[in-house]
């Protein structure tokens, strides 16, 4: 179990570093580094609350912080910062910006 | 008469101009949402009267929540004359999407560009002329704290209300999309005179399949309106209302991009601040800081002054009641005026002030989404939307606005569990009551615990509560402002605003209802009263006197106390009641019913049903709670 967790780290870290065109959800993506959001899983209203403030495909966005214990993270994109809930980060997909 | 509107995207500083031109009169916070309802002046420019309305803040024309919806409604209601767009000037792109979406509406309109300096301080130069030409509309620079560039703000109004050109539509629609509105407009009846609002802008509205707009169309209509959206959502590949949606996001990037240019930022010490704030560690340890500051700057001002205060009103009483024989009816009156009136003056006041500053400096500052953004994680847990943090903290201040405030919650079931929670919280009235009975009998210490005991019961009913109506509440997406150096002025204007309803509201009951128990007192009434209150009373281990004033606590909460000085006969609680009984009190009366004015509000936005739920969830809580502390407290202060 303990190995397994580990194993999942290790193997996390390996494709951070190698990290090319690949998507990932927007909680895995690393804090301050500029990423692109490629595709939102979520429902209509859900989307458009996130495209009036900003969030659609193509917005650059950055992390600045994510709260402890599943809380949610401090986005910043276009000049304003968005506390966005962890649930719903998990259903942002993003790409790294080189 | 002339009847202008600001409207803009929550936070841009739609209430603080509405404040400039019309006095303090609309509240205003560092926070998405203060607005929730409409505020209505009439003033006076150059000569002109025009009616100024400030509308709460929305996103876009489609609406998310009901306050959204409020603004929405009142925009398309026909009877707006002049549209002012307020953007805050440091998050232009995002902000010229709703310019566009308004210009559709083909009302007279004026650009307004608030928060200059801010846009400076992050290094953005704004060629103002430049986008008022691509926009073909008046646009104005403006500080609308500092009251800069208001007075030319409002004679571009008067002048756009004189000339009235309708603004063209400025965005120019991918050719596939083109077509596709123009098919929509044709259908909505082409070369009949234009309604109100424009076929345009009702034609975007229908193909983006608008919640409160569709329904009100001829369904033959709205039947074509299907089929060309199907069509438009084949070719692009998502749903309609996000192909116009980026469409409109392009155009104002494109905007953007042609009127401003972006330097460097100036070093801004808000920054380390907010990563301070915000830190996953430290971030708490400093909330639990300015809250522990929050409760002992109150405790301690308030304390200080309670006690010079009363007993110079003491002596005064002492002295002017002379001639008056003790057991008299006319001491009975004075005797009771006189408690009403000082009680006010020195139970009451000097803990309200210092509170009420303390609330607004928190929501000025900017510190409320910040809360809202450490506890979401936590209240995710317990079934609750993070959102409803704001509301939950406003009902530290009172109860009222509270339950408005809830109005930002997407989801009824998230406005039921917010209102329920917010009544909960010990309103400043309460906070009163336990600052100048618990803390300043028994020690602060006692109070503090009163408080933190109250934190607990809400966490734990919300828990319970979401259990009992389960629905996946959606995510927090909240926007977090910039800090903002709060204005000494602004604050005072505001705790003055909230004052007055004490002094002109609340008061006069207190003292009027000091003498409807002096007398009731005087010929025996309140017996009755207490008698029919014996059994909550005799279970809560009160003395039966008390049942009068938990009546008279419905009314005003703060009438609880006066009420319980009164009945004792004695300001001095301590010397007739014993600690337990004191806590038991304090807690009973922390969650019993809210106030009137409570239950109105609440019943107003939540209706009958679930209002008379929520009354009924807080007295059975109230019960169980100080009868377990009751006997908890008898046993362990043995």
């Amino acid at each position: 179990m303990l190995l397994d967790r580990l194993k999942g780290r290790v193997f996390s870290v390996t494709s951070e570093d190698s990290f090319g065109e690949d998507s990932r959800s927007l909680d895995h993506a690393p804090k301050g580094k500029q990423v692109e959001v490629v595709q939102i899983e979520e429902n209509r209203d859900t989307r458009r609350q996130l495209a009036q403030l900003g969030i659609q495909p193509g917005t650059v966005l950055c992390v600045r912080q994510s709260a402890p214990l599943g809380g949610p993270l401090l986005i910043e994109t276009q000049g304003a910062v968005l506390a966005l809930g962890r649930a719903l980060s998990r259903k942002i997909q993003v790409r790294l910006l080189p | 008469m002339l009847r202008v509107v600001l409207i803009g995207q929550p936070n841009c500083g739609k209430s603080t101009l509405f404040n400039a031109v019309a006095g303090y009169r609309s509240t205003t916070g560092n926070f998405s949402g203060t607005t929730v309802r409409l505020t209505w002046s009439r003033v006076r420019i150059n000569g002109t009267q025009l009616e100024l309305v400030d509308l709460p803040g929305v996103y876009s024309l489609t609406a998310n929540n009901p306050t959204e919806s409020t603004a929405k409604k009142f925009l398309l209601s026909g009877t707006v004359d002049v549209i002012v767009n307020v953007l805050d000037t440091s998050l232009l792109s995002r902000s010229l999407e709703l310019t566009l979406e308004l210009c559709e509406l083909g009302l007279p309109m004026v650009v307004c560009l608030n928060m200059m300096d801010e846009a400076q301080r992050k290094g953005m130069s704004i060629a103002a002329s430049k986008l008022s030409e691509l926009l073909a509309l008046p646009v104005v620079e403006t500080i609308a704290y500092r009251g800069l560039g208001v007075p030319e703000l409002f004679r571009q109004v008067l002048q756009a209300a004189r000339h009235s050109t309708p603004p063209a539509p400025v965005l120019h629609w991918h050719r596939d999309v083109a077509t596709v509105i123009q098919q929509m407009e044709l259908c909505l009846g082409n070369g009949q005179p234009e309604p109100f609002p424009p076929r345009s802008f009702l034609a975007i509205k229908l193909l983006e399949a608008d919640k409160e707009i569709s329904p009100a169309i001829d369904p033959q209509i709205r039947a074509v309106a299907d089929a060309l959206r199907k069509e438009l959502e084949q070719t692009h590949g998502r749903a309609a209302e996000e192909v116009i949606m980026a469409e409109r996001h392009n155009c104002a990037m494109q905007l953007f991009e042609q009127v401003a240019t972006v330097g460097h930022p100036q070093r801004d010490i808000r920054m380390a601040i907010d990563r301070l704030l915000t830190h996953p560690v430290w971030g708490y340890a400093m909330l639990v800081l300015v809250l522990a500051g929050f409760f002992w700057g109150v405790f301690g001002l308030g304390a200080t002054i309670e006690q010079m205060v009363q007993n110079r009103l003491e002596a005064l009483f002492t002295q002017w009641g002379r001639t008056l024989v003790p057991g008299s009816l006319s001491y009975a009156l004075a005797r009771s005026f006189w408690d009403g009136v000082a009680g006010g003056a020195a139970v009451l006041l000097p803990y309200l002030v210092p509170f009420l500053f303390g609330l607004a400096l928190l929501e000025d500052v900017g510190y409320l989404p910040r809360v809202a953004y450490l506890l979401d994680g936590l209240l995710h847990r317990i079934g609750l939307h993070g959102t409803s943090v704001v509301p939950i903290v406003l009902g530290y201040g009172c109860s009222v606005p509270a339950c408005l405030a809830t109005r930002v919650l997407p989801s009824r079931r998230d406005r039921f569990l917010a209102t329920v929670l917010a009544t909960l919280v010990p309103c400043s009235a309460r906070s009163t009551v336990i600052f100048a009975l618990v803390a300043f009998y028994l020690g602060p210490g006692w109070a503090l615990g009163i408080f933190a005991f109250n934190g607990l019961v809400v966490f734990f009913s919300g828990w319970w509560l979401a259990r009992l109506w389960p629905e996946v509440s959606p995510g927090m997406l909240l926007e977090v402002p910039r800090y903002q150096w709060p204005s000494l002025r602004v604050m005072s204007k505001k705790v003055w605003l909230r004052l007055r309803e004490f002094i002109m509201v609340s008061w006069p009951i207190l003292v009027a209802g000091s003498v409807v128990l002096g007398l009731a007192e005087f010929w025996h009434l309140d017996r009755g009263v207490n008698a029919a209150l014996a059994p909550l009373t005799g279970l809560l281990g009160l003395p039966a006197a008390v049942g009068t004033t938990l009546i008279f606590g419905i009314l005003r909460k703060e009438l609880s106390l006066l009420m319980l000085m009164q009945a004792l006969g004695t300001s001095a609680v301590n010397t007739v009641m014993t600690t337990t009984q004191i806590l038991v009190f304090t807690i009973f009366v922390t969650f019993y019913i809210p106030c009137l004015a409570t239950i109105v509000a609440m019943s107003r936005e939540l209706g009958r049903r679930l209002t008379a739920a929520a009354i009924g969830y807080s007295f059975v809580l109230a019960t169980l709670l100080a009868t377990a502390a009751r006997f908890l407290l008898e046993y362990l202060l043995r």
